[in-house]
């Protein structure tokens, strides 16, 4: 087995790239449904609620981000994978963690702010700046657990 | 059905609500001098399209129902909650067809719009008797009335069954509505139309017998107790009433139905306004309903009574609460 602790390193950078998407997609998807309600009543709040819906996009940008680090460190790009031990594996797909579910339930989550934000300016249009903040800070729950994540691909050995 | 499915929607109407008529604007319409006055303001809010001499109130406040549904039923997801809403105009128009059709006349002009029953074919379906051809609950109630009618040879024993049956469907939407805010509306206006229903049986002093088919199922009120004093009389029936919860309607029960009528439409919409901090589920959905048949009910009241010289302060009195 001594592919290991290199599957297990690859099976983390899936699980950021895949969990975090998913609570991207999620929320992307709610606002992008609340988006299309807003503008169908009024076309001229498309780039109020864009930044809305860019939002909960960029925890999948973290999770893919933490996923090419693993590559990278694991030389997977260059072709010529290393040899990682099984510790030095679940060390790997530890770190990934954070990001993995951090991404999926913050992106879930932010989703549902911003779609509310959305619903907030198809209403009252003045108030985007007081939407796009309360989703905005959803976001710190993302970059939380991608610093972590960050740090920790770093400091394995 | 998910909340989040219906967010969509819930922006749309979000969107909507912001058209709806403000408080000013709605003062300045009552305070309108005249009933053209009140038309231009209307047309100023940008609640008209277009108004000239011809301008029938009728029309413009059918049109009103009209886009409204044609908005809830493009944006809001299909579900029962969305057809529990016209339940009690599908059966205001199934009453029509019956009457219409024990007395060999058109319907079409007493139809009450939104409806989910399509009326064209309810029509067709209760003029060639085919009731069981309509979809339940209207088919079992449609062929019990028209037997009653027939047996009694009296409308009012069909309207009894189908307003019994209308207020029974009503109350089964209720029970089977994950929403909460909907089960309450339904339950108050089952128990409000049970106290209206109650009352008039008092008044016109009938027997336990009809009082209890004509009282349907309530939430709050103890229908028993209900019919038993309602048979007593009007007295024994509001001193009942003044000790449950709709103590303040019985007590304009008996100043007037119009009191009656603008307090139940006022408590529905002080129900729905807790639906504004709702941003996702059917709540926003159903309050803006609610909210925007206020609304088209007080500029009916407003501009029938300019049209009729009804006094300013008398139109303020009737005027719905609003939403916003």
């Amino acid at each position: 087995m001594t592919n290991l602790g290199l599957a297990l390193a690859l099976f983390g950078a899936a699980f950021a790239v895949v969990f975090a998407g998913i609570g991207s997609a999620k929320g992307v998807g709610l606002v992008g449904q609340a988006s299309a309600g807003a503008l169908s009543e009024d076309s001229s709040l498309f780039g109020k609620v864009l930044i809305l819906q860019l939002l909960p996009g960029t925890q999948g940008l973290y999770g893919f981000i933490i996923a090419i680090f693993v590559l990278i460190r694991t030389n997977v790009l260059s072709g010529t994978p290393v040899e990682l031990t099984w510790q030095q594996g679940l060390m790997y797909l530890a770190s990934c963690l954070p990001i993995a579910f951090g991404g999926l339930l913050s992106g879930i989550h932010q989703g549902k702010v911003a779609a509310s934000g959305v619903s907030l300016v198809a209403k009252k249009p003045d108030q985007s700046g007081r939407a796009i903040t309360m989703a905005s800070l959803v976001e710190f729950y993302a970059i939380l657990p991608f610093l972590i994540s960050f740090l920790a691909v770093f400091r394995i050995g | 059905m998910r909340d989040t499915d219906y967010a969509y929607a819930v922006a749309r109407i979000r969107a909507n609500e912001g058209k709806l008529l403000t408080s000013a604007q709605m003062a300045s319409l009552v305070d309108a001098p005249t009933f053209s006055d009140a038309v231009a303001a209307l047309r100023d809010a940008g609640w008209l399209d277009a108004a000239g001499d011809d301008f029938d109130v009728s029309a413009a406040i059918g049109a009103q129902y009209e886009r409204l549904w044609q908005l809830l039923s493009q944006s809001v997801p299909a579900s029962s909650e969305l057809r529990a809403l016209t339940l009690l105009n599908d059966f205001q128009n199934l009453k029509a067809a019956l009457k219409c059709l024990l007395t060999d006349s058109d319907p079409t002009h007493l139809y009450v719009a939104p409806t989910s029953l399509d009326t064209e074919t309810l029509t067709k379906r209760v003029q060639n008797h085919d009731f069981d051809l309509l979809p339940e609950p209207f088919a079992a109630c449609a062929r019990n009335a028209y037997a009653a009618a027939c047996r009694t040879e009296s409308g009012q024993s069909a309207d009894v069954i189908v307003d019994a049956a209308a207020l029974q469907a009503l109350s089964d939407a209720a029970n089977d509505t994950d929403c909460e805010l909907l089960r309450e509306v339904f339950a108050f206006v089952c128990d409000s139309t049970n106290m209206k229903i109650a009352y008039r049986c008092a008044r016109t002093g009938k027997d336990i017998s009809f009082t209890e088919s004509a009282v349907s199922a309530c939430a709050k009120l103890d229908k028993r107790l209900l019919c038993a004093f309602a048979v007593q009389g009007e007295a024994a029936l509001l001193a009942h009433l003044s000790g449950t919860p709709y103590a303040a309607g019985a007590a304009l029960l008996q100043k007037s139905t119009t009191a009656f009528e603008k307090w139940c439409d006022d408590s529905v919409t002080d129900m729905v306004k807790r639906a504004k901090y709702v941003f996702f589920g059917f709540e926003p959905i159903l309050a803006y309903y609610y909210a925007k048949v206020a609304e088209i009910k007080s500029v009916r009241i407003i501009l029938s009574g300019k049209q009729s010289g009804v006094p300013v302060e008398t139109i303020k009195e009737r005027v719905r609460a609003l939403y916003v």
